[in-house]
């Protein structure tokens, strides 16, 4: 194997060792346990509703649809600007089978010509996502609606004869002959009726085609908003903007997203501190961190005992997973290095264009065949760099080959160190950090001989929050 | 059901959950599609535990519906792609944006799935190629060229060939 290969397997191992780190345990046992009731239950129940609606003759009652009042379209809206090139330049065809629709929500459900051009448009990406095999008859549209700059909003549903989900799609255009069937709504969950939403349900989407917005769907009782992080100050406060989406009495909410192509919009729908469904967008124009080669190369010349190349993989990572809406330069590797327990840990910086700084990196453990890298982030404020010292400890949950958690200690320049342990004092002079593996009381001295602040980076440094959640 | 086999699934997934979701956020790159892929492959598993419990092998049979069950989804998605009203910029794009600015990440979200599902074996399961080929019922030849080419796509992606980056939506 050439030193190429050797070195991606190497970078590979370590990358897929961070990655994985990301998932917390969970046991699925009751998810999959109800999962498979459920379906026999879909199963059992739509055989005795079609057999009693068979019987009796009787349909089945629907509720009424809803209606507001829509603003006219938008002229500007033709011809379709290049950028919204996802929109259709055709009608979509007829879909013959497609079932006449009811108890649609959003201010065009009433409208039955917006409606079945909904189901139209929507039935290619359905079919698609159900891998054909579905029957038209059995498509739902769920939205229909009119957006506030007069664009046409839907979702459409496809279900197996028990009701089951097969397939979402939701449907975007600028009118109502020049829709476009998206795929890969994902609902979060697996529908088991054929209703429109289930009482609790929640659907959160970014329909990025025209002007980036919203739709989400808001149980009851819960609530939705759009947040972003817009910015960082000198003084390391993390700007984070959040703007409401106030659903209709349907609970309905499509709302344009009039944000900066430089930033990650995330809309969340909650229930208190509970999460129901959650969609992100990345903008076109989101600043890049530093290169995995720029980090490599920095790495290779910072301080700390770093035994090999894979100390650093679970660290620069982590850098790809800070999004921030402004670039990052300077990148410094304080110390990256492990101590006797075969602890490691690593910490570097980026400076941000307020000054403020963006500190970011890692503990990797390992022990008896079970290994995790633990991530952290957190911005400083300008100029604070040089007069702190930085703690990064495992979690108390990790899993550590030694008793004591092992704290990697990070710092600029060359500093003295009084490491107290059991009523002993020992001092050491090193560069950028070190590992101290006991349980011990640290500090960091200036050159003056100044106790330095120790600043513990996971809980007293604000976090640049993870679009993702 | 019976109670031993119920209590012998409530073990497993007890026990296995967490390797298995990690497994399928490798294969899948998505968190919501991996813990999906795996309920999904649990479920099937839980119709016939008994026999997958008997088969003295449970961890690996479900392994194996996972990865033909990814690979499956991934057929149809791909298939999205080439049929049908697909816009020139994907609407609402499952691709991982989260993990966009990643290179190497995205370079191996953008390898076919048998290539990735190589590679995840390989070095995160630490399977051998014989044990991987079972698995994917392939030669060791095939696990052995598809492990080369992945890793060399990912060197050219470390030498600086890196992949552009993209917008989406998850």
């Amino acid at each position: 194997m050439t030193d190429d290969l050797a070195f991606a397997e190497e970078q590979l191992r370590g990358l897929l060792t961070a990655r994985a780190a990301e998932i917390p345990a969970k046991d699925l046992h009751d998810s999959v346990v109800r999962r498979a009731r459920r379906r026999r239950i879909a199963v059992v129940a739509a055989s005795a509703i079609a057999v009693a609606v068979v019987a009796a003759g009787v349909p089945i009652a629907l509720a009424a649809v809803r209606s507001d009042t829509a603003p006219p379209p938008d002229p500007t809206a033709r011809p379709i600007p290049a950028e919204y090139r996802c929109a259709r330049s055709t009608t979509p065809a007829a879909v013959p089978g497609l079932p006449t629709q009811r108890d649609v929500a959003g201010s065009l459900g009433d409208d039955p010509a917006a409606v079945v051009a909904i189901a139209r448009a929507a039935w290619g990406a359905l079919s698609l996502e159900a891998n054909g095999a579905l029957d038209p008859a059995l498509t739902r549209v769920q939205v229909a609606h009119r957006a506030e700059d007069g664009w046409i909003v839907g979702l459409a549903t496809g279900h197996d004869r028990a009701g089951r989900l097969l397939s979402d799609a939701p449907v975007v255009g600028p009118d109502l002959d020049h829709l476009t069937g998206l795929t890969s709504g994902w609902l979060e969950d697996t529908r088991t009726t054929d209703r429109r939403f289930m009482t609790g349900d929640a659907f959160a989407q970014i329909l990025d085609c025209g002007p980036p917005r919203a739709l989400v769907v808001v149980p009851r009782g819960a609530t939705a908003e759009a947040t972003w992080t817009a910015g960082v100050a000198a003084d390391g406060t993390i700007e984070q903007e959040t703007r409401p989406l106030t659903p209709r009495p349907d609970g309905l909410a499509v709302t344009t997203l009039s944000v900066p192509s430089t930033v990650v919009v995330t809309v969340r729908v909650h229930d208190g501190n509970r999460r129901l469904a959650t969609a992100a967008l990345t903008g076109r124009n989101v600043p890049k961190g530093p290169s995995r080669a720029e980090l490599a190369r920095k790495f290779q010349s910072a301080p700390g005992n770093l035994a090999d190349r894979k100390n650093w993989v679970g660290l620069v990572d982590q850098t790809y997973r800070v999004y921030l809406p402004v670039p990052q330069r300077d990148a410094q590797v304080l110390w990256a290095g492990q101590g006797a327990e075969n602890v490691k840990a690593a910490a570097a910086v980026t400076t941000l264009p307020s000054g403020a700084q963006l500190l970011w990196g890692s503990t990797v453990t390992w022990d008896r065949g079970q290994s995790g890298v633990e991530p952290f982030n957190g911005v400083i404020a300008a100029g604070a760099l040089d007069r702190t010292a930085y703690r990064l400890q495992p979690s108390k949950g990790a899993v550590l080959p030694g008793r004591a958690r092992p704290q990697g200690i990070f710092f600029t320049g060359t500093r003295r160190v009084d490491i107290i342990s059991g009523g002993n004092t020992r001092t050491e002079t090193v560069t950028g950090g070190l590992m101290v593996d006991e349980a011990a009381t640290v500090v960091v001295r200036d050159t003056d001989g100044t106790p330095l602040p120790l600043v513990d980076v996971r809980t007293d440094l604000p976090r640049v929050p993870d679009p993702q959640f | 059901m019976d109670r031993e086999d119920a209590e012998d699934f409530r073990q497993f997934t007890a026990a296995r959950s967490a390797a298995l979701l990690r497994t399928a956020y490798l294969l899948s790159g998505d968190r919501g599609h991996a813990e999906d892929l795996v309920q999904s492959a649990l479920t099937k598993a839980y119709r016939h535990w008994g026999k997958v419990r008997r088969s003295g092998v449970p961890e690996a049979y479900v392994r194996r519906i996972l990865v033909n069950e990814r690979n499956s989804r991934w057929r149809r998605e791909r298939s999205r792609e080439v049929v049908g009203d697909v816009p020139d910029r994907p609407g609402v794009d499952e691709a991982q944006a989260y993990a966009d600015r990643d290179e190497m990440w995205q370079a191996l979200q953008a390898m076919p799935p048998r290539t990735r599902a190589v590679l995840v074996l390989r070095y995160w399961e630490d399977l051998s190629e014989a044990q991987t080929a079972g698995l994917l019922g392939c030669t060791v030849g095939t696990v052995k060229s598809q492990a080369s080419r992945g890793l060399r796509k990912l060197a050219e992606v470390l030498s600086g060939d890196g992949t552009p980056t993209t917008g989406g939506t998850r």
